[in-house]
């Protein structure tokens, strides 16, 4: 390996080592206890749940800080399931990068990465699950724990045959990864833009502790937030340095390996082509937030009717509100991000190298979508009081308490 | 000491840019109103890797290490993350290949 390379492998492991938060973190969470930080915001007041909606707006104080914490629960429970499909491919890719001379170095990297991942999950899980459990008595974001090859989005447009024919093309590209160096390379291209996108939020979400007047006694979700996104600018440098320099030691890609590395990055695309009204920073499809959205707004919290719930919906998802603008900016300004990182992988074709299939969506797209599945939606009886429903629920929780 | 900091990107399209002093660069540009890419953010990944000129403060050892890595070649590189912003300065993009 080229001694560059090598010596920026180096200084990434020995300072991630030395300034890895994961003790801080546990620590934090062991010590979490809701009542005491329940009446604060956790995050800047912009990153709160329906932001700039019409909810925000009519909202009182109180529930506008029981959003902003909601914001921080639906967030990170969203990284949690990124994080578990981290874990795995981290491990098939550490085999792939075996043929490498100095992979011991990248593999102990990957490793002390993996390693910190279960506590961000650990921190993540546990903070969510208590705030669920005292303001709403059930889970709503969170879930039971998952496989890696569950859909890390919530996708209400996918169906049986679409979850099942991804979960299997998942399945190959880590076999595949775990004996081909290139390919074990190339996820870290797609580990590197998820992780780009991740830093464009969390860069703002860690200002929250690190601006505030008395770090020490700022709300303990707020210093997880910090100490999260400075794990993750090492796991960051690592996804750069493989993707971008490692895989320039290997010979040029074959036409097999280039196919599956567009394809993963094609996925990517897909994966991020989506923004939402209710969490900016995320690529939620919010058709499939919907039934999320109005137990929140049926819980006590909000106490709305069932009328005045949906009618509420209605509005915050199919018109444009300020709320809706930030998370389409957001997502502008990722796709922009994306195709510079992304420019100097000459194996990429055009529509991975300018990003063309997330440059498709926009505002009006977003709008006529809500407006054709929310009048389903709307159409359904009170989903709050279906039996069905509260059974499946309870079962989920026993799983998780 | 100004009170007010001009960011400059000569050799691009991107108009200036005009901050107080010590604000941080990586909550003001982005890659939409100026040529840097923020990664990381915490001066490691070396995405935000630019070409300064102007009067600021020399890089932390930290910093330093990383510049020796990423641009030894470069006498005016710095990471534009880890700018303390104090006077009216020019940044220039540099490619890590270079």
């Amino acid at each position: 390996m080229e001694k560059t390379i090598h010596r920026k492998l180096q200084i990434n492991h020995t300072r991630n080592k030395q300034q890895d938060h994961t003790v801080l973190m546990d620590e934090a969470v062991t010590n979490f206890r809701y009542e005491d930080c329940q009446n604060e915001y956790w995050n800047p007041e912009e990153f709160s749940l329906l932001y700039g909606t019409p909810l925000w707006e009519q909202s009182t104080q109180h529930q506008r800080i029981i959003l902003n914490q909601l914001y921080w629960v639906a967030y990170y429970s969203q990284i949690v399931s990124a994080e578990i499909a981290t874990i795995f491919f981290n491990q098939t890719s550490a085999a792939g990068l075996y043929a490498q001379e100095d992979f011991r170095l990248i593999c102990d990297t990957l490793d002390l990465e993996s390693a910190q991942e279960r506590s961000h999950i650990n921190a993540f899980r546990t903070i969510a699950k208590q705030v669920e459990q005292a303001l709403f008595g059930e889970l709503i974001f969170t879930y039971p724990m998952r496989g890696p090859f569950t859909e890390t989005m919530v996708y209400a447009d996918t169906n049986a045959l679409k979850t099942w024919w991804k979960k299997i093309q998942l399945q190959y590209f880590g076999l595949i990864s775990a004996n081909n160096t290139f390919l074990a390379c190339q996820y870290f291209t797609v580990r590197g833009v998820r992780t780009l996108n991740g830093k464009l939020v969390q860069h703002k979400l860690s200002n929250y502790y690190q601006k505030h007047p008395h770090p020490e006694a700022a709300p303990i979700p707020a210093k997880v937030s910090y100490y999260h996104f400075m794990d993750e600018s090492f796991h960051f440098n690592s996804s750069t340095i493989i993707s971008h320099d490692v895989i320039t030691c290997l010979k040029p890609p074959t036409a097999f390996e280039r196919l599956v590395a567009n394809l993963g990055l094609l996925g990517c695309q897909r994966d991020h082509f989506h923004f939402s009204a209710a969490i900016n920073g995320i690529f939620w499809y919010d058709p499939a937030l919907y039934g999320k959205i109005y137990r929140v707004l049926r819980s006590p919290i909000f106490e709305m009717s069932e009328m005045d719930a949906k009618e509420m919906m209605r509005r915050c998802f199919t018109e444009e509100s300020e709320g809706l603008q930030r998370s389409f900016s957001t997502h502008q300004e990722a796709m922009k991000s994306y195709q510079v990182y992304v420019e100097k992988l000459d194996y990429l074709w055009e529509r991975n190298r300018d990003m063309s299939l997330m440059a498709t969506n926009s505002i009006s797209r977003y709008l006529a979508t809500q407006q054709r599945d929310f009048q389903g939606f709307e159409n359904q009886g009170d989903l709050f009081l279906s039996h069905t429903e509260t059974q499946r629920r309870r079962e989920e929780w026993k799983s998780v308490v | 000491m100004a009170e007010f900091c001009k960011i400059s990107f000569p050799g691009s399209d991107f108009v200036p840019i005009t901050l107080e002093c010590h604000q941080s660069l990586s909550e003001h540009l982005t890659i939409q109103n100026s040529p840097v890419l923020f990664g990381c953010r915490t001066g490691i990944c070396g995405t935000c890797l630019v070409e300064v000129i102007g009067d600021i403060s020399p890089p932390q050892p930290d910093e330093q290490e990383m510049l020796e890595t990423l641009a030894a070649n470069h006498p005016h590189a710095r990471l534009a993350c880890k700018l303390d912003v104090t006077a009216n300065i020019e940044i220039c993009k540099i490619e890590l290949s270079d």
